[in-house]
């Protein structure tokens, strides 16, 4: 069962076979809670996000177009769900506080890890956090969770030139920020 | 096995989640493709109206055009349920279809254009002559005649009593 490609463990999902619904969770476990992580800010708010999305995986497999790639949809339904988390909780705390106090607890972790670094990449991870989120989603898309142009398309929902435009524009905003770093060196 | 694991195949073997059946998935396909095709269908057949009545109400214009007795022809309640119906479809378009994959604006811009082409098709064609008074439409066509409408003193029924 560990040899099936991924649209083949959700075929046989939709069969009811439980084993490859455990498999799906073991091979994309971190990479769902990371990718939440990196969307929430809260690595307990991101595991709780990764579990409701795994959950949604489950209740909505027989929509699932076996001739579609799974990975994007796994994606789709954990961007929803963060991005619903941040929704509602926008009012209790604002959003943009929220990833400037996560980024300041970030950087303040990663700077006390990385004394030896210049803290060049810690300023870009804040710089990330501060430009806009459309622009944040399709950054950290293709950056750390290194998805291709289309699949990322079908994450956040857009036409492919869409992202194209969504990167340009966040490496632009990211220079603007960061006028000391080469972003090219780093994206 | 990882906590997170552990929890959601707990979930999973007590039955707490529930797999949805393919055929919710298909109904639901259905209803939006229904809804959508319903929705077009009215929208379109209330700016065919929004032309028809206005077209027939004016009828041939003898002494000068006036934008006045135009705003008054025109049924204003049936072209903003229409723009409603329209604004409903895209957003149903939009949530719960492949659209996304286009730019929204060229696809809104399309479908717009088509609607307006078939409405426009429909209100010179004679369809509407032919239903006008049949009901239960009759009604629909009577919104501008006198006693029924809100517009007395406009349309064909006003010169039908001199």
């Amino acid at each position: 069962m560990k040899r099936l490609t991924d649209e083949q463990l959700a075929a046989k999902l939709q069969e009811g076979d439980h084993e490859a619904f455990g498999l799906i969770i073991d091979k994309y476990e971190s990479a769902i809670v990371r990718y939440a992580n990196r969307l929430v800010n809260d690595h307990d708010i991101a595991e709780d996000v990764a579990q409701e999305a795994f959950i949604k995986t489950y209740r909505d497999i027989q929509s699932f177009d076996t001739k579609r790639k799974f990975s994007s949809w796994l994606y789709r339904i954990a961007h929803n769900e963060a991005i619903d988390y941040i929704r509602k909780n926008k009012r209790i705390v604002g959003l943009d506080e929220a990833i400037e106090v996560a980024s300041e607890i970030d950087l303040h972790k990663t700077a006390q890890k990385n004394l030896d670094k210049s803290g060049t990449k810690d300023k870009l991870e804040k710089a990330i956090n501060k430009i806009s989120s459309k622009y944040r989603e399709a950054v950290i898309l293709r950056f750390y969770e290194e998805k291709e142009y289309e699949e990322i398309a079908e994450i956040l929902h857009v036409p492919i030139g869409t992202v194209g435009t969504y990167i340009s524009r966040a490496k632009k905003e990211l220079k603007e920020q960061l006028s000391d770093i080469n972003i090219e060196d780093y994206l | 096995m990882t906590e997170l694991k552990d929890k959601l195949m707990q979930k999973v073997e007590a039955d707490e989640v529930k797999m949805r059946s393919r055929s919710f998935f298909v109904f639901t396909k259905a209803i939006v493709e229904v809804v959508l095709f319903a929705l077009f269908i009215l929208v379109i057949y209330l700016i065919n109206l929004s032309i028809y009545l206005p077209k027939r109400g004016l009828g041939p214009v003898g002494g000068g055009f006036r934008w006045n007795m135009l705003v008054d022809v025109v049924p204003w309640n049936y072209l903003l349920i229409g723009a409603l119906g329209l604004g409903i479809a895209f957003w149903i378009l939009y949530r719960f279809t492949g659209t996304y994959k286009k730019h929204f604006l060229i696809v809104v811009t399309v479908i717009s254009v088509l609607v307006l082409l078939a409405s426009g098709i429909l209100a010179f064609s004679n369809l509407n002559e032919k239903i006008e008074n049949k009901q239960p439409l009759r009604g629909i066509y009577m919104m501008d005649r006198p006693g029924v409408g809100p517009r007395d003193g406009f349309g064909p029924g006003m010169r039908n009593l001199k």
